[in-house]
C-alpha cells in the first residue's frame, strides 16, 4: 500500500518523461539533464587466440566532457588506461545530439553506415579501432528505458543498452597492427546522475553467455553491503526479448575478495549469481585480478572494471559465457553520483 | 716586480694612507653612480622579469599560439583538432576584475579547459583532495585561489567570492586552493582560475577564446604544424611561435624603463669623471716625484700601471661599496616603480623583486668600466711627465695651454658631427643617432673645459680684483692656475648639471604638451567607466547595454561608447585599434590635430567616407601621414582605411587606428565598451548629471563616473608619480657632481698649502686666503653653470626633438621653465661655494711656518 502511494508521488514529482525513447536520435546527447555516459565494453580475441577486455567510455557532466579508456590484455596479465577531461568546446570534446557522435580529444564513438557504431580510443596499450555491428534491437532498461536508482524525485536515469555487437577490428602499436574480433556491449545512461543518500555504491554486471542471451544485474547498495529497493537487472534471450529481472529473484553472493595495492580498497574479486525467474546460477571471475581505475585526473572517481569469465548453468545446461563487472563505492567516499 | 710595487707605494699607497679622506670621496662617486645604476637595474629587470614570468605561465609549455583581432570565436576551435594525434591545445579567456570584498584590488580571471592543462600549463590543485569534492569543481561560477591569495582574504573552500567583473557586479564560489606555481604565479599570484564558460560570461566573452596554446609531441616540427594550422584557420586569425607574447609584454613600459637607464647612467657618468678628477689630482700632486722616479729609471709601463691600478681600486672599492647601497636603492626604486607600472601600464601587473644577480654584475662591469676609462686619459699623462723639468710643480699647465687651440677644434668639430647626427632616423625604432650625438656634446664639453676655465679666469680677474680686492685676485690666480684639476671639475659639474637642465626642460614641455592635449582631447562633461576598485587604471570593460541607459538619463545630450583594444599590422606588429562614435566626435572635438584643422570637420569626412585617424605615434612608427592607408587586422581579414588625419594623443606609444565605432562593431562585431564620454545638456551641471547617471545605471553595472576635472587633474597627477623617480635622480647626480667640486677643492687646498703659507708669510691675512678659496669655488661653480647652460640647451634639444620623438613617437613643444631651471642652477652654484668652505677653512688655517719648513 505505501509503496503505492510513494509510487504515485513520484508519478506526479517526476518531470514528465520524455515522451518515448527513440533510436538512432536517442544515442545522440541529451543536454537538458546534468549526466550523460556512453559506455562500451567487450572481449577481444587477436589472431593467435590471446584474449582481451577493453572498455571506453564517454561521459558528460554539464560542460564537462570525461572519458576512460581501459585494456586488459589477458595473456600477459596487463591492465593499463587512460582518462580526459575537457570542456564540451567544438574540436576538444563534445557530444552531439539526434545521432551517436561522442568525442573527446581523438577518441570518440560514431555512428556510421547501417547503424555500426565506431569507436577509437589510443594510450599506451595502442591504438584501437573498432567497428561494432548490433546483433541486437537496443533494449530499454526498468520501465520503458526509465531506471528508478532511488525514491528521491530526481534519482532516476534513462537507460539503454545493446547487449551485443559484434567487434572487428585492430589495435596499432608502432607500426604493428594486431587485427582483432569478439563481442561488445553498449551503455547509455542519461539523467539526473544523483546517487540516493542510503546508497553506498553499486555493482553492475553485463553478461553475454555462450547461448546468445545476456544478463544486465545492477545492485545499489547500501554501506552494510544489503541492496536497495532500486536493484535490478534485464535479461535479454537469445533473439533479443527483453525481460525485466526483479531483485528479489536475484541471489548475489560474493565468494572471493582482492585488495587494491594502489588504492587498498577491498573489492569483491568472485561472485555466485543465481536468478530463479531465468533458470540461471553461474559463477562470475574476473580474468586478471588489478583492474581498478584511479581516475584523479578526470572523474575523480576510483572503481574497478573488468572483464570476467562466466561459468555454470543456464535452464539446466552447462553454459560458458563473457561479462564486465563494474565495482564502485569500495575506495573510500569517491562514489559517482555523490558530487552532483 | 719588487721595482713596481715601490712605484706603487711611492705614488698610491703611500698619499692614500696619508690622506684617507681624499681617498674615500672618489670612492663615494663611483659608489653613489654603481648604486644608482644596480638599484635602476634591478627596478627595470623586475619589470620585465615579471611580465615575461606573467606571460609565460599562461603560455605554459606552449610551442605555438592561436589568437585574433577578436580572440579566437569558439566555433574555429574545431579545425584544431588534427592536433591531438601530434600533441595537444588548451585555450585560455583571460581579463582582470576587481574584488568587491572591500579591498579593491585587482585579480586576473583565467578561464581554462581544466583537463587540458596539464599538458600545457601547471597547476597544482592543494585542496579539495577527495574525488567528490574535486568533481564539485566542475560545477560552473567555481574558481579556483592560490592559497596565499586565500588566506590573505580569507575566502576558504566554498566561500562566496564578490566582484566586479565586465561591468557588473556578480560573485563566484571558491572550489578549490591552488598551490602557487605554473599559471597561479600568473600576475603574481593574484589570480583566479575558472573554467572558461565561467570566465567569457564573467568578463563578457561569450562565444570567443582570447587564444588557443598548442603544445607539440617532442620530434614534432613546429614550423611544419605552424603553417598548417595557417592554412586551416578562418580570416582574422592568425598562428604565432609562443614566445612572441613574452616578448610583447617584455616592451611594455619601455618609455620608463628607458627614462631610468639614461638617468643611471648619467649618474655613473658623473661618477665616472670623479674618478678621473681623482686620478688627474693624483697625477698633478705627485708629478715631482713621477719625474724623480723616471730619472732613476722607472719605466713608463710602470708609472702608467701605477696609475691605472689606482684607479681601478678607487673603481673596486667604489664599485663594492656600491653595490651594497644599491641593494638599499633597489628596494625603494623597485617599490616606486610598481606603484607607477600597475597604476599607468597595466592595473594587473604585479611587480615582484627579481633576482639580484645580473644587476649586480651590471653595475659591477659599470664600475669597473667607467673607472678604467676614467682612468685612461690621466695615467696616460702620468707616462708624459719628463723626468727632469717637472720636478719642479707649475709645468702641467703650460703643457695645457699650448693644447688649447687643437681642443677648440676638436670640440667644435664634435658639435657639428652631433648636428648631423641628430637629423639621422632611428634604427629599429631606437634613437642611436640621437645618443650619439649626446655622447659628443659629452665629449666636447669635456674638451672645451679647459678652455672654459682659463676663459673664465681671464675674464673675472678684472671684476673680481675690484669687488673683492686681493682675495678676488687670489681667487682667479688660483682658478686659472690649477688648470687640470679644476677643468675635470668643471666637467663633472657641468654635464650633471647640463642633464639635470635638460630632463627639467624636458619633463616640463612634457607636461605642458600634455596638459594641453588633455585640454583639447578631454571634450565630454563627464566618463563612465567600470568600477575599477584601487587601480588606477581601467579594469575590464562594460557591456554594450549600458548605452541606451545612458542616453536615457535626462539630462544627456549625447554619449561615446568608447572601445580600445589590442590589435596588429598586416606584418604581426602590435598596435592599438580605438572606436568612437564620430558624430560625438563632430559635435564636440576631442582629437587634437597635428596640422591645426578642426578636428570636428575631419571627423565628420573620415565617418561618411570610413576613413580613420590615426594618433601621432603610429604616424611615426609606421611612417604614415594623411592620405595614406592604414593596414589593420581585423576580425573579418586584412582591411586598410585611408588616414584622414594625425591627432596628438599620449595615451599610448604603440600607435593608434582610431575608427568610427558603427564601422568598428561591422568589424570586429564586439559592442562592448572600454569606456564612455557624456557630453551634458546645457545647464545641467556635472555633479548633477553624475548623480543621475548613477541613480539610472547603479544598481544594473558597476560603474565609476568621473568629471572633465577630475579626470584632467587625474592625467596630470600620473604624469607627476612616473617622473617623480626622475627628479629624485637628477638631485643623486647633482649631489654626486658637487661632491666632485668638493674634492678637487680639498685637494688643491691642500696641495697648495705652500703657496698658502708663502701668501701669509707675505702679509695675506687668514680671512683673505680663505675667502680666495671660497671664491675659487665659487668661479668653479659659475663656469660649470655658464657651460651647463650651453650643453644643456644641446641635451634638451636632441631629448625633445630627437629621441623622444624616435623612440616614442611623441613630439612636445618646447617650453623652457625658466624659473624652475634659474633655481636648479642657483642651487648648485650655492652648494658649490657650500663646497669651498672645508678647503676654504684648510688654506685659512695653514701654518706658515710649519708649511714652509717642510721645503
Amino acid at each position: 500500500m505505501l509503496k503505492q502511494i510513494a509510487a504515485l508521488t513520484f508519478a506526479v514529482l517526476l518531470p514528465a518523461p520524455a515522451p518515448s525513447v527513440t533510436f538512432p536520435r536517442d544515442h545522440g546527447a541529451h543536454p537538458e539533464v546534468p549526466v550523460e555516459w556512453w559506455y562500451y565494453t567487450g572481449h577481444l580475441t587477436d589472431r593467435a587466440g590471446a584474449s582481451y577486455g577493453f572498455q571506453l567510455t564517454f561521459f558528460r557532466v554539464r560542460d564537462v566532457h570525461l572519458a576512460h579508456f581501459a585494456w586488459t590484455d589477458v595473456s600477459r596479465r596487463e591492465f593499463r588506461y587512460e582518462e580526459k577531461t575537457h570542456l564540451g568546446l567544438p574540436g576538444i570534446a563534445s557530444a552531439e545530439q539526434e545521432r551517436l557522435d561522442v568525442s573527446n580529444e581523438d577518441w570518440f564513438a560514431r555512428e556510421g553506415p547501417g547503424g555500426i557504431h565506431v569507436l577509437t580510443a589510443s594510450g599506451r596499450a595502442g591504438d584501437l579501432e573498432l567497428t561494432l555491428s548490433p546483433v541486437k534491437a537496443p533494449v530499454l532498461h526498468g520501465e520503458s528505458g526509465v531506471s528508478r536508482k532511488g525514491a528521491g524525485p530526481r534519482e532516476f536515469s534513462r537507460y539503454v543498452s545493446i547487449t551485443r555487437l559484434t567487434a572487428r577490428g585492430s589495435l596499432r602499436r608502432g607500426i604493428r597492427r594486431e587485427p582483432l574480433s569478439g563481442t561488445a556491449w553498449f551503455d547509455h545512461e542519461w539523467g539526473s546522475g544523483v546517487l540516493p543518500a542510503e546508497a553506498a555504491g553499486w555493482d553492475w554486471f553485463a553478461l553475454q553467455l555462450d547461448d546468445g542471451s545476456e544478463l544486465m544485474l545492477y545492485r545499489m547498495r547500501r554501506s552494510d553491503g544489503s541492496a536497495t529497493a532500486f536493484s535490478s537487472g534485464t535479461f535479454v534471450a537469445r533473439r533479443g526479448t527483453a525481460v525485466p529481472v526483479r531483485w528479489s529473484e536475484v541471489r548475489l553472493s560474493e565468494t572471493k575478495f582482492w585488495s587494491s595495492p594502489h588504492s587498498r580498497a577491498r573489492y569483491p574479486a568472485a561472485w555466485r549469481i543465481a536468478v530463479a525467474s531465468i533458470g540461471l546460477d553461474v559463477e562470475v571471475e574476473p580474468l586478471l585480478a588489478d583492474q581498478e581505475l584511479e581516475t584523479s585526473a578526470s572523474t575523480g572517481v576510483t572503481y574497478w572494471e573488468g572483464a570476467c569469465r562466466v561459468k555454470g548453468l543456464h535452464a539446466g545446461r552447462p553454459v560458458g559465457g563473457r561479462a564486465y563487472a563494474e565495482l564502485t563505492g569500495y575506495a573510500g567516499k569517491d562514489v559517482p553520483g555523490t558530487a552532483f | 716586480m719588487t721595482g713596481f710595487r715601490l712605484v706603487l707605494s711611492a705614488l698610491v699607497i703611500g698619499p692614500a694612507r696619508r690622506r684617507p679622506i681624499r681617498a674615500l670621496l672618489p670612492v663615494v662617486g663611483v659608489a653613489v653612480g654603481v648604486a644608482a645604476v644596480a638599484a635602476i637595474h634591478h627596478a627595470n629587470r623586475s619589470i620585465t622579469e615579471s611580465f615575461r614570468e606573467a606571460a609565460r605561465e599562461v603560455a605554459g609549455k606552449s610551442d605555438l599560439v592561436v589568437v585574433g583581432a577578436r580572440g579566437v570565436p569558439i566555433d574555429a576551435i574545431e579545425r584544431l583538432r588534427f592536433l591531438w594525434r601530434i600533441g595537444s591545445f588548451a585555450p585560455l579567456v583571460s581579463g582582470s576584475a576587481v574584488l568587491a570584498d572591500g579591498s579593491g584590488e585587482v585579480v586576473s580571471v583565467l578561464g581554462t579547459d581544466y583537463g587540458a592543462e596539464g599538458a600545457v600549463r601547471d597547476m597544482r590543485l592543494v585542496a579539495p583532495t577527495t574525488g567528490a569534492e574535486r568533481a564539485r569543481l566542475l560545477t560552473s561560477g567555481t574558481v579556483l585561489l592560490p592559497v596565499s591569495f586565500a588566506s590573505r582574504h580569507g575566502f576558504r573552500i566554498g566561500s562566496p567570492v564578490p566582484l566586479v567583473a565586465g561591468g557588473v557586479r556578480t560573485r563566484v564560489v571558491v572550489g578549490g586552493l591552488l598551490e602557487l606555481s605554473g599559471l597561479a604565479r600568473a600576475a603574481g599570484g593574484d589570480v583566479l582560475v575558472t573554467d572558461l564558460f565561467t570566465a567569457g560570461r564573467l568578463l563578457g566573452k561569450t562565444g570567443f577564446v582570447d587564444r588557443v596554446d598548442v603544445v607539440l609531441d617532442p620530434g614534432v616540427s613546429a614550423d611544419a604544424v605552424r603553417s598548417e594550422i595557417a592554412r586551416r584557420l578562418p580570416a582574422g586569425l592568425s598562428v604565432e611561435p609562443a614566445g612572441r607574447a613574452a616578448l610583447a609584454a617584455g616592451r611594455m613600459a619601455r618609455a620608463f624603463r628607458f627614462n631610468l637607464n639614461a638617468l643611471g647612467s648619467l649618474t655613473l657618468l658623473v661618477g665616472m669623471f670623479l674618478v678621473a678628477n681623482a686620478v688627474s689630482i693624483s697625477v698633478l700632486r705627485r708629478r715631482p716625484e713621477i719625474a724623480t722616479l723616471r730619472s732613476l729609471g722607472t719605466s713608463r709601463a710602470s708609472i702608467f700601471t701605477a696609475f691605472a691600478v689606482e684607479g681601478l681600486a678607487v673603481g673596486a672599492a667604489g664599485t663594492l661599496l656600491g653595490e651594497i647601497g644599491g641593494l638599499v636603492l633597489a628596494r625603494i626604486a623597485l617599490r616606486v616603480v610598481s606603484g607607477t607600472v600597475s597604476s599607468v601600464y597595466a592595473p594587473t601587473a604585479k611587480i615582484s623583486a627579481a633576482g639580484f644577480g645580473p644587476p649586480v654584475l651590471a653595475a659591477a662591469v659599470a664600475g669597473g668600466l667607467s673607472s678604467f676609462l676614467a682612468v685612461l686619459f690621466p695615467a696616460v699623462e702620468a707616462t708624459r711627465v719628463p723626468p727632469a723639468p717637472a720636478m719642479r710643480p707649475g709645468s702641467t699647465e703650460q703643457v695645457r695651454r699650448h693644447r688649447s687651440g687643437p681642443r677648440a677644434a676638436a670640440a667644435a668639430l664634435s658639435l657639428v658631427l652631433a648636428a648631423a647626427l641628430s637629423r639621422a632616423r632611428p634604427v629599429a625604432g631606437f634613437p642611436f643617432f640621437g645618443f650619439g650625438a649626446v655622447a659628443l656634446v659629452v665629449f666636447a664639453l669635456a674638451l672645451v673645459s679647459p678652455i672654459a676655465v682659463s676663459a673664465g679666469a681671464a675674464s673675472t680677474r678684472t671684476a673680481f680684483a675690484r669687488f673683492f680686492g686681493p682675495a678676488g685676485r687670489l681667487a682667479t690666480a688660483f682658478f686659472g692656475g690649477s688648470l687640470g684639476r679644476n677643468a675635470v671639475a668643471v666637467t663633472a659639474l657641468a654635464m650633471a648639471l647640463a642633464m639635470t637642465l635638460a630632463m627639467i626642460t624636458t619633463v616640463a614641455s612634457m607636461r605642458e604638451t600634455v596638459r594641453t592635449w588633455v585640454e583639447s582631447s578631454l571634450r565630454a562633461d563627464l566618463w563612465v567607466r567600470p568600477a575599477s576598485g584601487r587601480a588606477g587604471a581601467v579594469v575590464g570593460d562594460l557591456p554594450g547595454e549600458i548605452v541606451p541607459f545612458l542616453q536615457s538619463v535626462s539630462g544627456v545630450e549625447a554619449v561615446d561608447p568608447f572601445r580600445v583594444r589590442d590589435a596588429s599590422d598586416a606584418s604581426g606588429r602590435a598596435l592599438t585599434v580605438g572606436a568612437s562614435d564620430f558624430r560625438v566626435l563632430a559635435r564636440a572635438g576631442g582629437a587634437p590635430l597635428m596640422d591645426g584643422r578642426d578636428s570636428r570637420k575631419t571627423a565628420e569626412v573620415a565617418r561618411r567616407r570610413g576613413e580613420v585617424l590615426v594618433s601621432e605615434p603610429y604616424a611615426r612608427r609606421f611612417g604614415a601621414s594623411c592620405g595614406d592607408m592604414a593596414l589593420l587586422v581585423t576580425p573579418k581579414g586584412l582591411r586598410s582605411f585611408r588616414i584622414a588625419g594625425v591627432y596628438r594623443d599620449f595615451a599610448n606609444d604603440r600607435g593608434t587606428i582610431l575608427l568610427d565605432r558603427s564601422l568598428y562593431l561591422d568589424l570586429f562585431g564586439d559592442d562592448r565598451l572600454t569606456s564612455a564620454g557624456i557630453l551634458a545638456r546645457h545647464g545641467v551641471s556635472s555633479e548633477d548629471l553624475r548623480r543621475r547617471i548613477f541613480a539610472a545605471v547603479g544598481g544594473r553595472f558597476a560603474v565609476e563616473v568621473t568629471t572633465n576635472r577630475e579626470l584632467r587633474r587625474q592625467v596630470l597627477r600620473i604624469f607627476d608619480r612616473t617622473f617623480a623617480v626622475t627628479r629624485a635622480l637628477e638631485g643623486i647626480a647633482v649631489a654626486v657632481a658637487v661632491l666632485g667640486i668638493a674634492n678637487a677643492l680639498v685637494a688643491s687646498a691642500v696641495e697648495r698649502r705652500r703657496s698658502f703659507a708663502l701668501l701669509r708669510a707675505l702679509g695675506a691675512s687668514r680671512r683673505q686666503i680663505g675667502s680666495a678659496v671660497l671664491l675659487e669655488a665659487l668661479l668653479t661653480g659659475g663656469v660649470a653653470t655658464v657651460a651647463a647652460v650651453a650643453a644643456g640647451a644641446a641635451f634638451a634639444a636632441l631629448l625633445i626633438g630627437v629621441i623622444n620623438p624616435q623612440s616614442f613617437g611623441w613630439s612636445f613643444v618646447p617650453r623652457v621653465p625658466i624659473g624652475r631651471l634659474a633655481a636648479a642652477a642657483s642651487a648648485v652654484l650655492l652648494a658649490s661655494v657650500a663646497a669651498g668652505l672645508v678647503p676654504g677653512r684648510i688654506a685659512a688655517s695653514t701654518d706658515p711656518a710649519a708649511a714652509l719648513s717642510e721645503e
